[in-house]
């Protein structure tokens, strides 16, 4: 008897009377009208899982939808009232049926509207009603992205009409406490995907199967799955990984206690620090530790802060870390000496077809001599000339400075002592019977050498000579003062260590076989370059020879001595550095990119060596390779005359004293600039 | 995310509850030490008292909640292991285990050769949460003692007195490091007589070097 | 071979040789303070470290035994993170979850050697990464706004020759 079935009213036997509604779809039917307050139409039966688009065809006019039955429930229109009830809702998972009458209500306008005839999915409401189930607290934005990728698999699978039910198997059942999923998605971003899953038509037995596997015991369970792991094809493990793994990624570095995380963070480069600072608000806080970024300056070698840096700032309300900076900074620098484009340089005219003898170069200040008779004093910072020093009556050809004090020397046989700021000569020290050619300042005084075989220490305060210092049979060429011993280097091919206030002369170190040309001494080694090639290596202490530095072909024009590394510059258009601890040639700079000629003058510091040559250019070579980086200057008359004398940097700038001896070249100052600041990215 | 830490115990997350269960665990172990300590059982009380400290230990990151159980090496997404304790419960933590150390020392300078550097970090570990702690700057006085660091020593006793001080014990060890010390600068006056004496004998020899050009 | 029980936070009992177990620094400073006694068989509960992972920490330290104790200088070495020994890498080829309680564990249990391998592979998780992939790797929420994020971007950016 074909009776008219109320899908609002009826019970299961009935709705099974009809074609095509057996007892499970009867059953889908009612838990789909329980949890949407009813249906509103006929047509919303095709929502019902299982539920195929010819049951009202099936069954003609049997089919009627009455009045909806009332429902307790709230009154929640807006999905946004909706979700930040949800958000701040701390349900535990069995409450979760509890919601799903609000979740009926806003399903009813998602079904509406598509009845209207638009077919639209609906973005936030239905399915944030969906998500409620499973989930305690959830982000709109995050559900959105849900929705969105849901609905793409909707549109995939085709007829949507069908697929748009939104109901889902278990939104009425209460979810079990320990069900691992529930548990561990307190923040999740990403629902499980089995909610896809489970849109579509879901066999017959699975609720039976899934209430009978929530009976068994924890360990029972547990074979269960492994049995059904087992019977799965790869691309069902595929989609049980998938679901989970997304659980099981949590942003511990935020969760680990701040030392911990710190530890983790500690085994990065700085470059991933950088990028790790990026992520999110929590990370970015994190890897602006100071203590972090200081162990990383420890590590290349600066352990400590100058004034400067100790300025704290703060940006968006972080305090700056100041060790941060300062690393930064640094490598910022070095990357720029390496590979900066190299902006114009300042040049400083002055000392016209004269020589640059000799160059000082110390905070912003640079000292230039030259033969012209005058030593020059520029800003560093404005490549202006400050003052000219003149006095002298014969080229200057050495010169010490410290802090404003300069000290010069010539070859009119004489010192003088400069007051840098106001270009006064304080002193002028006589006392040499021939050219000043070497000089060295230690603290306020200063031993000088000269042509005339002696050296003569003065106190430059008072301008008196304290000591004069017999021995050498010929000119006096290099000399080392630290204040306890001065070392001396001549023409008579020897060597001296003196004791200046006894005038003693220690040691004679006799070895080379031509004049002495260098030295450097650091208080337990003495090193001497000379025209026979060789460089030599002696203990200041006993005066006994250490090693012979042999492998240059020409005369060692300057050396620089540094924590037992040498770096010598010889005419041979080589440079090679050496551990004078075991007499060993670490690397020589030469190769393709090469000096055309001799070495004039280098300077070296932890990373680079920079070497100027009368072959116009000065160049930058990596200290612990050999390896050549890059010309830092190259003059156009290079090859031609043009020539570089000699070079001071600083962590932040190289000046290069520049010129000619054929007119080519004008003489003058280059001021590079590598610092930091300048290069805004 | 981070829960506002009630005043007292009585509105308790899960979390924090089971971290009052270890706490109270903590101070029966405490208790239980005590017991062994003066029944003269020391080593017995030492092991309970690192029992207590171990409850103790990083309670305030407790162990994430038991999920899928054997699978995937056991333990699955991580939840946020942070538990604000209360005020109540973080004075009780300080509290035990500033007792727990000061009573390990007590037990180690029981042992026939005790180990004193380690008496030491427990002092230290105490002062660390308490700088006027009188028990633990007196123990570390007798472990620095018995280290032969005889001024720290007295240093260490000197701030134990402030509170009591005319306490024997205290006093007894003052004295003894009193001792030690003026033992050892007579010790040092003879070597350094020594060493006189030798230069003395040999100052021909030094001239003669000097004289060498 | 003296044995040691450890007890697990959910109550799981661990027998235990005492050079395995000494690899914790703070049982070993509770071993040494007893000296030569047997402890009298009660086990030591360890309420921080759950079953699971006790268990993988106490196969950890079983591996290790043997090794030499690390040396005194840590402060000036170079950290890296491509040092370690193939058992670990293996070992810690495991959930992050599990890498997170591991490091705990170690912390919480005083292990150098396990704290250290752990943190390296997180750090290695890291390593090479654009800031967007380390959230996807991590599941991190983007919490700028565009504007901080390039507040950030600018603040963190690092010069290298391409």
């Amino acid at each position: 008897m074909a009776r008219r079935v109320d899908i609002n009213s009826a019970d299961v036997d009935e709705l099974s009377t009809l074609q095509g509604i057996g007892k499970a779809r009867a059953e889908a039917i009612i838990r789909f009208r329980l949890s949407t307050n009813g249906f509103r139409n006929v047509n919303e039966l095709m929502f019902v899982p299982g539920v195929g688009n010819n049951i009202l065809e099936l069954n003609g006019n049997r089919i009627i939808c009455g009045t909806i039955p009332a429902q307790g429930g709230h009154n929640l229109r807006s999905s946004a009232n909706f979700s930040s009830r949800l958000r701040s809702h701390s349900t535990p998972p069995g409450a979760v049926a509890s919601i799903s009458p609000r979740q009926s209500i806003t399903r009813r306008e998602s079904v509406r509207r598509l009845d209207d005839g638009h077919h639209e999915r609906t973005p936030s409401t239905s399915r944030q009603a969906l998500s409620v189930s499973i989930v305690e607290h959830e982000d709109t934005q995050q559900k959105h992205d849900q929705v969105k990728r849901k609905s793409q698999f909707e549109e995939r699978k085709g007829s949507p009409t069908k697929r748009t039910c939104w109901f889902s198997e278990d939104t009425q059942r209460p979810v079990p406490p320990l069900s691992p999923i529930h548990m561990g998605l307190k923040k999740s971003d990403a629902l499980p995907k089995r909610r896809l899953s489970a849109r579509l038509q879901p066999p017959a037995n699975l609720t039976e199967w899934v209430k009978t596997f929530q009976h068994w015991s924890e360990a029972e369970k547990v074979l269960a799955i492994d049995e059904l792991i087992e019977k799965c094809d790869p691309s069902q493990v595929r989609h049980i990984m998938s679901v989970i793994e997304p659980q099981f990624q949590r942003d511990f570095i935020s969760l680990l206690p701040k030392e911990l995380a710190l530890h983790v963070l500690s085994f990065l480069e700085p470059s991933d620090i950088l990028r790790a600072a990026q992520t999110c608000q929590t990370w970015r806080i994190l890897c602006e530790d100071n203590l972090l970024w200081r162990e990383k300056c420890v590590e290349i070698g600066i352990d400590e802060l100058t004034s400067k840096q100790l300025r704290r700032r703060s940006y968006g309300g972080i305090p700056r870390s100041r060790w941060k900076s300062l690393f930064l900074r640094t490598h910022q620098i070095e990357y720029n000496w390496r590979h900066g484009s190299i902006k114009q340089p300042k040049v400083l005219k002055g000392h016209d077809d004269h020589v640059i003898t000799c160059l000082q170069f110390s905070a912003q200040r640079i000292v230039s001599g030259s033969d012209d008779n005058t030593l020059k004093v520029w800003s560093a910072l404005t490549g202006k000339c400050l003052r000219t020093l003149t006095g002298h009556t014969g080229g200057v050809w050495s010169s010490q400075m410290k802090n404003n004090i300069i000290v010069s020397g010539s070859t009119d046989r004489t010192l003088r002592v400069w007051n840098a700021d106001s270009g006064q000569c304080i002193h002028t020290l006589f006392g040499h019977t021939s050219t000043v050619r070497c000089m060295h300042l230690h603290e306020n005084k200063v031993v000088s050498g000269s042509r005339d075989a002696s050296l003569r220490l003065w106190d430059i305060d008072t301008g008196a000579c304290l000591h004069v210092l017999m021995g050498h049979v010929a000119a006096v060429r290099c000399v080392q003062y630290d204040g306890r011993r001065v070392v001396s280097g001549a023409y008579d091919y020897m060597v001296k260590v003196w004791n200046p206030e006894t005038e003693e002369c220690l040691h004679t170190l006799q070895g080379h076989t031509n004049r002495v040309y260098s030295l450097q001494y650091d208080g337990v080694h003495i090193v001497s370059g000379s025209l026979d090639t060789s460089i030599r290596v002696w203990d200041a202490d006993t005066g006994v020879l250490r090693h012979t530095l042999t492998g240059h072909q020409s005369l060692t024009s300057g050396m620089e001595l540094k924590d037992n590394i040498l770096v010598s510059g010889n005419a041979d258009s080589t440079v090679k550095i050496w551990d004078i601890t075991t007499g060993q040639c670490l690397q020589t700079l030469q190769g393709a990119n090469k000096h055309q000629s001799a070495v004039t003058s280098l300077q070296f510091d932890k990373k680079f060596v920079v070497t100027s040559s009368d072959d116009g250019t000065v160049k930058l070579w990596d200290l612990k390779t050999g390896e050549f980086i890059r010309n830092l200057v190259v003059l156009e008359s290079g090859g031609s005359g043009g020539v570089v004398w000699r070079v001071q940097a600083s962590q932040t700038k190289l000046v290069c004293a520049v010129g000619s001896r054929n007119g080519t070249e004008e003489t003058k100052l280059l001021v590079l600039d590598f610092d930091a600041e300048l290069f805004l990215r | 995310m981070a829960e506002a830490a009630p005043l007292d115990d009585g509105d308790l997350s899960k979390k924090q509850a089971i971290a009052l269960k270890r706490i109270d665990q903590g101070e029966i172990y405490k208790q239980e030490g005590n017991m062994c300590y003066r029944e003269k059982n020391y080593k017995k009380a030492i092991g309970k008292y690192h029992r207590a400290l171990l409850q103790v230990k990083d309670v305030d990151r407790q162990d994430g909640q038991q999920m899928l159980k054997g699978m995937m090496g056991g333990v699955s997404g991580v939840e946020d292991r942070s538990c604000q304790l209360t005020a109540t419960m973080a004075e009780r933590v300080k509290e035990l285990e500033m007792s727990c150390y000061n009573n390990l020392a007590a037990c180690l300078l029981h042992d026939t050769n005790p180990n004193y550097e380690r008496v030491k970090e427990y002092c230290q570990n105490v002062l660390k949460l308490d700088e006027q702690n009188r028990k633990a700057w007196y123990r570390q006085g007798v472990a620095l003692y018995h280290l032969k660091d005889y001024e720290e020593a007295q240093d260490c006793l000197n701030r134990a007195r402030k509170k009591v001080p005319k306490d024997p014990d205290i006093l007894r060890y003052l004295n003894l490091c009193k001792e030690a010390l003026s033992k050892q600068l007579q010790a040092e006056k003879h070597r350094y007589q020594g060493m006189f004496q030798k230069m003395a004998e040999g100052e021909e020899e030094v001239i003669e070097m000097d004289d060498d050009k | 071979m003296p044995n040691i029980k450890l007890q697990s936070s959910d109550g799981e009992v661990f027998d235990v040789d005492v050079d395995v177990a000494k690899q914790s620094i703070t049982i070993k400073t509770m071993l040494e303070d007893l000296g030569m006694d047997e402890d009298d068989d009660e086990a030591i509960p360890l309420p921080n470290v759950n079953s699971a992972i006790l268990g993988k920490v106490l196969e950890w330290c079983q591996f290790h035994k043997d090794d030499p104790p690390p040396p005194e200088d840590e402060e000036n070495r170079e950290k890296r993170t491509d040092d370690l020994c193939g058992f670990d890498i293996d070992f810690l080829k495991v959930d992050q979850g599990t890498l997170f309680e591991l490091i705990l564990a170690a912390n919480y249990l005083d292990i150098k050697g396990l704290l250290d391998a752990s943190c390296k592979t997180v750090a290695n998780m890291i390593k090479g990464k654009t800031p967007e992939e380390i959230r996807k790797t991590f599941n991190i929420k983007n919490d700028f706004t565009p504007a901080e994020e390039e507040q950030v971007r600018k603040e963190n950016s690092w010069c290298e020759e391409k």
